[in-house]
């Protein structure tokens, strides 16, 4: 072992002095009360998200519902943006309902169609990755950066069935030339 | 306390999880700010430690330190972190290894704290990294290789090229 390394181990502690920024206790309580919070209503969560899709394939929805909103989003240690408060449970219910007013729309578009399959194959992305971010948002505890990310996730979801209504227009155009 | 009933009360109670934060977050928090550097992030990424730490106190076998296991909790958090934001860790390979050429000889009095957390920031990422984690850590080689997705040999020769670096900064620039 060289002097430096020597030395190193030695004054070990010397070098754990840094100070996080003063507040770190408090908002350390504040989170652990937010984690806890979010542990009870993750049961009510399921539920909630378990009644959505329900609700979902009860108006009819194409075979795609599922993988949109389906129970493989439902996991243990993740929480929906409708669990941060009860603004985010309006925006959440919004995109969600935006989104399944396009999925009904498009129930009958063809699927063979390249551009078509692109759209769906990045929704697809899309609903892997809000997932991981629903997970993500249990981890961090509210954290402004998944949140936004949630948001734009949906935005771009509902960007991709709007163009794919689009696409249906176009189709429906040609089929009846 | 009964081993299980010190895990039971830091799973379930409020006052446990405040002291054990309150004798760690020191350790835990140094560990992370030396691997991500942003102040903000050590701490966010240290409390998100302790909390995953809470959650899965049944996984502490006690083999090691309380602390210990919550630092290797963190550092876990830290590396995924800097693999999200798509860091790319920088293995310098072109330090001249002017120390050991020369034959330059240590001297312990060179050395203070603040002298070689100095030349610490002077490394780049990834060597200051795997400094880190063998010396502070007390990671092997072969650990730091696997967490980096690199090889042994790469994790022992940015090891060495730290180690001479702060050896001649230390001794050759901050005197």
């Amino acid at each position: 072992m060289s002097e430096l390394e020597k030395y190193i181990r030695d004054k070990r502690e010397s070098f754990d002095e840094a100070e996080p920024v003063e507040g770190h206790e408090q908002r350390f309580l504040q989170r652990l009360e937010r984690n806890s919070e979010q542990k009870e209503n993750r049961g009510i969560g399921f539920w909630k998200i378990a009644a959505a899709v329900v609700v979902l394939v009860a108006v009819g929805l194409s075979v795609l519902v599922p993988k949109f909103n389906g129970p493989e989003d439902v996991q243990y240690a993740s929480m929906s943006l409708g669990d941060v408060s009860a603004e985010m449970a309006e925006v959440e219910l919004y995109y969600k309902s935006e989104l399944a007013e396009e999925y009904e729309k498009l129930n009958d578009l063809s699927k063979s169609d390249p551009e078509v399959a692109a759209h769906l194959s990045e929704i697809e992305e899309l609903n892997k990755a809000y997932a991981e971010l629903e997970e993500q948002l249990y981890e961090s505890g509210n954290h402004d950066k998944v949140i936004t990310a949630m948001i734009e996730n949906f935005r771009l979801r509902l960007e991709l069935l709007e163009k794919l209504e689009a696409k249906k227009g176009e189709i429906i155009k040609q089929d009846s030339l | 306390m009964d081993f299980e009933l010190l895990k039971k009360n830091i799973k379930t109670n409020r006052q446990a999880q405040t002291e054990i934060y309150s004798s760690c977050y020191k350790r835990v928090y140094a560990s992370c700010l030396r691997i991500v550097r942003d102040a903000h992030d050590a701490e966010d990424l240290m409390q998100e430690a302790f909390i995953h730490a809470f959650h899965k106190i049944d996984s502490f076998r006690g083999e090691a330190e309380l602390s210990t296991w919550i630092c290797r909790i963190a550092i876990n958090k830290c590396l995924d972190h800097l693999k999200k934001r798509r860091v790319e860790l920088c293995y310098d390979e072109h330090w001249v290894q002017k120390a050991e050429e020369n034959g330059s000889s240590e001297s312990v009095s060179n050395y203070d704290v603040e002298r070689i957390q100095k030349a610490m920031q002077e490394l780049p990422e990834g060597c200051r990294i795997i400094f880190t984690l063998h010396i502070f850590e007390e990671m092997d080689h072969k650990s730091i290789a696997s967490k980096l997705g690199i090889k042994e040999g790469s994790s022992r020769a940015q090891y060495a090229r730290a180690k001479n670096k702060i050896q001649e900064l230390v001794t050759n620039t901050y005197v």
